[in-house]
C-alpha cells in the first residue's frame, strides 16, 4: 500500500510542477463536469417548476367519459356513490355540466361561464373559498339554487366583494333563474389574469348540478362523464381504477366504450418531452466532456514522451511495467479528478445563479455531484491507459538513449 | 560458480544484408570482489556489452548466467527484477529524475523493491551519508553540480546493497576535481567488497583497476591484471 502512496505523491508532484499546462488540460474535463452539473440541476429545476405550476393551475382531477356512440349505457347516481364507497384515496367523484350563459347582479351584468356538480367540485381549483362557504351536500340534494363565485365577479356584478347572500339572475337559454350566492373564491391567479388579459370579463360560477339541470333541462339521473378528484401522485392510478370498476358495473368489459384521461397523463407526458430535452443536454455535455478527455490523451502523450528518459531510469533500476502503468495512470485519474472537483464547483456556481435567474428551485442531488466526481475519474483512467501503456512498454535501453 | 558469466555472446542488429556484428563471440566471467574496467573506443562494441552486463538487453545467441541464474532470455518484467536485485548503475549523464529531491531520487531502487517507508529511509539516508552529501538530502539534481549530482546516483546505485556496480563513463561529464573524487569514492567501494565494472573509452580511467578487458570490433583484444595498479584510495 505504501507503492500506492508514492504513485500518488507522485502524480500530485508532477501536476503542480507543469501548473500551467495542468490547468490548461483541466479547462476541458472543468467545462465538462460544469456543464454537466449545470444542465442536470437545470433540468430538474425545470421539471419541478412545471410540475408544480401544472399542479397549481390543473388541480388534481381526472375524467372518466362514456363513448355514446359505442354503448346507450350512463352513469348513474348509484355508480357515483359505489366509486365514493369503494375506490380508497379519492377526494370524491361528481358529473360535471360545463355551460356558458349570463349573470345580472344589482350593478352589471356579465357574461358568465358554469360549472354544475356535486359540492365535491369545491376541488376543482386551488383558489379556495374567501368568504362564506362552498354548497354543501344537502344543498345539492334538496336542489337548492345556491351558487359560488369569485370575489373579482362580486365586486363587477354588484360593486361590492361582500356579496354573501345576495341573489343573482342566471339566464341561458331563454331561461332566467334566481340563484343565491353562498361562497367565494379568493381573487384569481396572477397567471391567471395574464392569460384572461385583454379579454372580455366573464365571470365564473358553480352551481349544484341538480337544481341546474331542472333549471336548464340537463339529465340529473344519467351523465355521460365524471370527475374524479385525488392526489396527483396517484391521480391516473385512480381514474383507471374508477373507469375498471364501471365498465364492469355496466357490463363494459373490455369494450372500451369507456375512457379515463386526467392532467396527470399530460404532465407524465410532459415530464417525458422534458426528459427527451434534459438527456439532449447532457449527451451534449458528456461529449464535450469526451473531447476533454481526448486532450487530457493528448498531454500524457506529450508528457510520455518528454519523460522518456525518466521512464528509462526507472525502468534501470527496476521498475517494472505495472509500476510505470500506474504511475501514469494516477496522473491522468488525478488531473481528471482535480479538473472534475474545479467543475463541481463552478457547476454548483452555474446552477445557482442560473436557477435563480429564471425563477426555478436549486436542486443539486448528492447523486449528480458524486457521479460526476466518479465520472471524471473514469475518464482519466480510460484516457490515460493508452499513454501509460506507451510509456509502460518502452524499452529501458531504447529510452535511456535519447 | 563466478558471478558474472558471458558465454559465447553474440549481438547482431539489423540481421540480414546490413547486419552489424556489435558483439562476436564474446565470454567474460567476473568474480565476486572484483574490480574490472572494459575499455575500447567508440564502436567498440563496448555500450552493447555493458547493456547486455545491466541485464539491459538481450543477446542474439549465446548466454549469460548472473549469480548461476540464466538471465539471457527473461521478460521485461523478469529483466526489471534482476536489474533491482544484483545491480547498481551509475550513468555517465548522471540520470538522476529531475522532479525529484536527491533522498527521493536514492529511494527509488527501494520503492520499486517494495521497501518500507521507515527502512527506505534509514537506507536512502545511510547511502547519502557515505558519499558525503548529507546537506544536499532535499535539492534538487538542478541545484547540484556534476560531482554531486554523481554521487547522488552512486548512494542511488548502492542504497540496497545490490553485488554488482556497473558504471558506464562515470566520469565522462566531470571536471578533473570531480573525476577524482568520483574515482576515489568508486575505488572505496570495491574495498567494502562490491564487485565493480567499470566500463570506458579512456586509459586513464581503466589504468585505476585491477582487470583491464580490452574490446575492439565487437571481440575481447586482451584480458589482463593491471600492472600498474595501486593498492590505495
Amino acid at each position: 500500500m505504501g507503492q500506492i502512496g508514492e504513485y500518488f505523491k507522485s502524480a500530485v508532484k508532477q501536476i503542480v510542477g507543469n501548473g500551467y499546462r495542468t490547468l490548461m488540460t483541466m479547462l476541458g474535463i472543468v467545462i465538462g463536469i460544469a456543464a454537466v452539473i449545470a444542465v442536470v440541476s437545470l433540468g430538474t429545476g425545470m421539471s419541478d417548476y412545471v410540475t408544480s405550476e401544472l399542479n397549481g393551475l390543473a388541480g388534481n382531477y381526472g375524467i372518466v367519459m362514456v363513448d355514446s356512440s359505442k354503448t346507450s349505457e350512463r352513469f348513474t347516481r348509484d355508480d357515483m356513490a359505489l366509486v365514493s364507497e369503494t375506490v380508497k384515496d379519492i377526494h370524491g367523484i361528481t358529473p360535471n355540466i360545463s355551460s356558458y350563459g349570463k349573470v345580472k347582479g344589482s350593478r352589471k351584468t356579465v357574461e358568465c361561464s358554469l360549472e354544475a356538480g356535486t359540492e365535491v367540485l369545491e376541488a376543482f381549483s386551488t383558489n379556495g373559498i374567501a368568504k362564506g362557504s362552498y354548497f354543501t351536500a344537502q344543498q345539492v340534494e334538496s336542489g337548492a339554487r345556491v351558487c359560488v363565485m369569485l370575489l373579482d365577479d362580486a365586486k363587477e356584478i354588484f360593486g361590492t366583494e361582500d356579496a354573501i347572500g345576495r341573489d343573482v339572475e342566471i339566464s341561458m337559454y331563454g331561461k332566467s333563474v334566481t340563484y343565491t350566492v353562498v361562497g367565494l373564491r379568493g381573487h384569481m391567479s396572477e397567471m391567471y389574469e395574464f392569460m384572461m388579459q385583454g379579454q372580455d370579463y366573464y365571470a365564473q360560477l358553480e352551481v349544484p348540478y341538480t337544481c341546474f339541470g331542472e333549471d336548464f333541462d340537463y339529465d340529473t339521473v344519467n351523465f355521460t362523464n365524471l370527475v374524479v378528484f385525488a392526489d396527483q401522485s396517484i391521480l391516473s392510478h385512480k381514474v383507471d381504477e374508477v373507469k375498471n370498476l364501471l365498465a364492469n358495473v355496466h357490463g363494459l368489459r373490455g369494450s372500451n366504450a369507456l375512457s379515463g384521461y386526467s392532467l396527470a397523463d399530460f404532465s407524465e407526458q410532459l415530464d417525458q418531452i422534458l426528459g427527451y430535452a434534459r438527456s439532449f443536454l447532457l449527451l451534449v455535455s458528456v461529449i464535450s466532456l469526451i473531447v476533454g478527455g481526448i486532450g487530457v490523451m493528448n498531454i500524457m502523450l506529450v508528457s510520455v514522451s518528454e519523460r522518456t528518459r525518466e521512464i528509462g531510469i526507472r525502468k534501470s533500476i527496476g521498475a517494472k511495467t505495472g509500476a510505470i502503468m500506474i504511475q501514469f495512470l494516477f496522473e491522468a485519474a488525478v488531473l481528471t479528478f482535480l479538473g472534475g472537483v474545479v467543475g463541481i464547483i463552478l457547476g454548483v456556481i452555474a446552477s445557482y445563479i442560473i436557477c435563480t435567474a429564471i425563477g426555478f428551485r436549486v436542486i443539486i442531488e448528492p447523486a449528480t455531484v458524486l457521479g460526476a466526481a466518479m465520472f471524471s475519474v473514469l475518464i482519466g483512467l480510460f484516457f490515460g491507459l493508452y499513454p501509460a501503456r506507451k510509456a509502460a512498454k518502452m524499452r529501458p535501453i531504447d529510452a535511456l538513449r535519447l | 560458480m563466478k558471478l558474472v558469466e558471458i558465454r559465447d555472446v553474440s549481438k547482431i542488429y539489423n540481421p540480414g544484408e546490413n547486419e552489424v556484428k556489435a558483439l562476436n563471440h564474446v565470454s567474460i566471467s567476473i568474480g565476486k570482489g572484483e574490480f574490472v574496467a572494459i575499455i575500447g573506443q567508440s564502436g567498440s562494441g563496448k555500450s552493447t556489452l555493458m547493456n547486455m552486463l545491466g541485464c539491459l538487453d538481450t543477446p542474439t545467441s549465446g548466454k549469460y548466467f548472473l549469480h548461476g541464474q540464466d538471465v539471457s532470455h527473461m521478460t521485461d518484467d523478469e529483466q526489471s527484477d534482476v536489474r533491482n536485485r544484483e545491480i547498481g548503475f551509475i550513468f555517465q549523464g548522471f540520470n538522476l529524475i529531475p522532479s525529484l529531491t536527491a533522498l527521493e531520487n536514492v529511494e527509488l531502487p527501494l520503492i520499486y523493491r517494495g521497501v518500507g517507508k521507515k527502512e527506505r529511509e534509514r537506507l536512502a539516508n545511510a547511502a547519502l551519508n557515505s558519499v558525503g552529501l548529507e546537506k544536499r538530502k532535499t535539492h534538487r539534481p538542478n541545484e547540484m553540480s556534476g560531482g554531486q549530482q554523481q554521487r547522488v546516483a552512486i548512494a542511488r546505485a548502492i542504497a540496497q546493497a545490490p553485488p554488482i556496480l556497473l558504471a558506464d563513463e562515470p566520469t565522462g561529464n566531470l571536471d578533473t576535481a570531480s573525476t577524482k573524487e568520483i574515482i576515489r569514492i568508486i575505488k572505496r567501494l570495491y574495498y567494502e567488497g562490491r564487485t565493480v565494472i567499470i566500463i570506458t573509452h579512456d586509459p586513464g580511467i581503466a589504468q585505476q583497476a585491477k582487470r583491464i578487458i580490452t574490446i575492439s570490433d565487437g571481440m575481447i583484444k586482451s584480458d589482463i591484471i593491471n600492472p600498474d595498479y595501486r593498492d590505495e584510495i
